[in-house]
């Protein structure tokens, strides 16, 4: 199963669970939406539990906010992590907030699906990494999945979670890797990473498309005799610190990967995390693989690839920290 | 027609177009005379809860910013008349003391801004004029998915209806033809932050396929059968409805800034929503002046045992 037909078994079986959940987005209902996350939802559930919205993400989130204080559970999707951005007082101040403001007498059980991220020639407005913006915030839990059985069992826990949920999935990812997926009622908890490769030269510390990368990465280092550690952080917000630390104290070294800017992106959380308390273990310094601070991704192919992060600069950038 | 004072501002601005005309006093009302009683010491309760913390902030012993309601008290007792307390929705704005009074919100919890309650399925309120009106349609969506008759009333200030929120709040409202109500509070001759175009609050909610109507929202009859229609239409599946309910200011200062000269103060005061329930009660025979009394005395005490109740509060450091 690929990710994007996991995503799919993942809100099918829990509308089916609970009827309670319902989809709601731009083209979720008889398009099935434009990667095909919800396609079959519609006829299968109707229109009530499968609801097209206008253009209006602020409106998508707002309502979906309204709809889970009054008993539902809805799953918003809003189509490119790009458009989120008038939903984000929604999201941040208003999704985030409710229960402290509420001295925990209300909650808001929804979560927000969306596509994210580069490198299929999106350009400018089709490719953002927007996690940064979203992990900063207390109140929000921020879920990142980079295989297909992980998006399916932490989009069935994110379902069942009793607060608001900002689920990002690489739209690179939906269709790039296929794996069995566990049954139905195989939830993966929020919070956890997962350590995708055990290592001892150096921790990498990656999410989503990243994660592939810095695999692959990893893969040419041991080809060279460099054995590197690939944490899968997966879980943004709440983070997994005590995994992150406990890797960079048996490695000594430690690099995060990721495709948003460089600049306050949130490899930058990770590597204060790890200064402040495995700084006694370190054996060099903290590596960050990003994207340059410029604007947005470009459309075209070699500026696109100067943006991206890819396996080869990861690999360049593991064998200078490994040689530190 | 509202009343219209020489020297005041109109209680109605003059281009208003709704889909009824602006509303006649009402004949009366088939609330028992205990109700109208209780809504009347609502109506006491929150002007004093104003005026309390007027002075309480003159006198800087209060940092909590004052909770304005003068002059939407009959507006709002009158809302909540119309609904079924527990079981209908309301989602207020920080103007909302005597409705959420009237709903069961302790008077402390009002002087201190907390209106929400999920027991009374009153929301927990934000700071962002329109930002609720999106979580308004969304618990009346809920609720026609479940198929019952509960309706959902969502309160904005006159600002609140230039936002985007608001917007696509009741454009999603009156695409669904929701069991939504939206009441505008609004102030005549109120300053805006900024008003661009003619049309009213009536006319935009027009636009979006709902029922609209704008009132004299200082008459506690009028409001009241405004609220009844409004109800009786979200109940029987007809759709959504705005309520833009004006209602003079009463206090010193003018509309336009600067104070009012005390001819208009005096004309302002024969329409002071309470005032003028008071008289309407009194001549239906059911208050008179020892019994109004007595309810004054009543709402100033409740009061000032809750202040103390926050001093004694801080005193502990609680």
């Amino acid at each position: 199963m690929r990710m994007i037909e996991a995503v799919r078994a993942a809100i099918t079986e829990e509308m089916e669970r609970d009827e309670r959940v319902l989809v709601m987005g731009e083209d979720v209902g008889r398009k099935g939406g434009v990667f095909g996350a919800t396609d079959g939802l519609y006829a299968k559930f109707g229109e009530a539990r499968v609801l097209d919205m206008p253009l209006a993400e602020s409106g998508i989130v707002g309502i979906a906010i309204g709809a889970a204080l009054n008993g539902l559970i809805p799953i918003a999707e809003i189509q490119f992590a790009d458009f989120i951005h008038p939903a984000f007082d929604q999201i941040v101040s208003e999704a985030a907030r409710t229960r402290y403001r509420s001295n925990g007498d209300w909650s808001v059980p929804i979560v927000i699906r969306t596509p994210f991220g580069g490198g299929v020639h999106g350009g400018l407005y089709h490719s953002q990494s927007i996690e940064a913006f979203y992990a900063h915030v207390p109140g929000l839990k921020v879920v990142v999945p980079s295989t297909p059985a992980d998006a399916h069992g932490l989009l069935k826990s994110a379902i069942r979670d009793p607060d608001p949920v900002l689920f990002l999935e690489h739209k690179k990812v939906y269709r790039l890797v296929a794996e069995d997926v566990p049954d139905s009622d195989h939830l993966v908890p929020i919070g956890p990473a997962v350590v995708r490769r055990e290592g001892t030269k150096l921790s990498c510390f990656a999410w989503g498309l990243m994660t592939h990368y810095s695999l692959q990465a990893a893969e040419q280092l041991a080809a060279e005799g460099v054995s590197v550690e690939v944490v899968d952080l997966r879980c943004l917000a709440p983070l997994d610190r005590e995994t992150i630390l406990e890797s960079v104290r048996k490695t000594g070294k430690a690099m995060i990967v990721h495709e948003d800017n460089i600049t306050g992106g949130f490899g930058a959380e990770v590597a204060a995390i790890i200064s402040e308390h495995a700084f006694d273990s370190l054996d060099g310094p903290v590596v960050r693989v990003a994207a340059p601070d410029i604007p947005a991704m470009p459309f075209n192919t070699p500026q696109e690839d100067f943006f991206m992060p890819n396996p080869e600069k990861i690999a360049e950038a593991m064998r200078k920290l490994a040689a530190y | 027609m509202p009343t219209t004072s020489p020297g005041l501002v109109t209680l109605v601005p003059p281009r208003v177009q709704s889909t009824e005309p602006v509303t006649a006093r009402a004949p009366g009302t088939d609330l028992q005379p205990h109700t109208l009683l209780a809504l009347y010491h609502t109506m006491v309760m929150a002007r004093t809860i104003e005026r309390r913390m007027w002075v309480l902030r003159r006198l800087e012993k209060m940092d909590i910013p004052v909770r304005r309601v003068a002059g939407f008290e009959a507006l709002q007792v009158a809302a909540a008349a119309a609904l079924r307390p527990g079981r209908d929705w309301v989602v207020p704005c920080q103007l909302d003391l005597a409705l959420c009074l009237a709903l069961g919100t302790s008077p402390l919890d009002v002087m201190v801004g907390t209106f929400g309650s999920r027991a009374a399925r009153v929301l927990t309120t934000t700071a962002a004029a329109g930002r609720h009106v999106l979580h308004a349609a969304g618990i009346a969506y809920a609720e026609q998915v479940a198929g019952g008759d509960e309706v959902t009333l969502v309160c904005t200030d006159r600002d609140a209806i230039e936002s985007g929120d608001w917007h696509e709040g009741i454009n999603f409202a009156g695409a669904h033809s929701l069991p939504l109500i939206c009441l505008v509070e609004d102030i005549a001759g109120g300053l805006l932050h900024a008003e661009h175009g003619d049309a009213s609050p009536a006319a935009r909610a027009e636009g979006y396929g709902l029922a609209a109507e704008t009132i004299d929202g200082g008459d506690f009859e009028t409001a009241l059968a405004a609220f009844q229609r409004a109800v009786g239409r979200a109940r029987a599946k007809g759709g959504p409805t705005l309520i833009h309910a004006v209602v003079v200011e009463l206090t010193s200062r003018a509309p336009g800034g600067g104070m009012r000269p005390p001819e208009e103060l005096e004309a302002l005061a024969s329409l002071d929503p309470i005032d003028r329930m008071r008289r309407g009660l009194m001549t239906a025979g059911v208050l008179d002046a020892a019994a109004d009394e007595q309810i004054e005395r009543e709402c100033a005490s409740i009061v000032a045992a809750a202040v103390d109740n926050v001093w004694s509060r801080d005193e502990q450091g609680g």
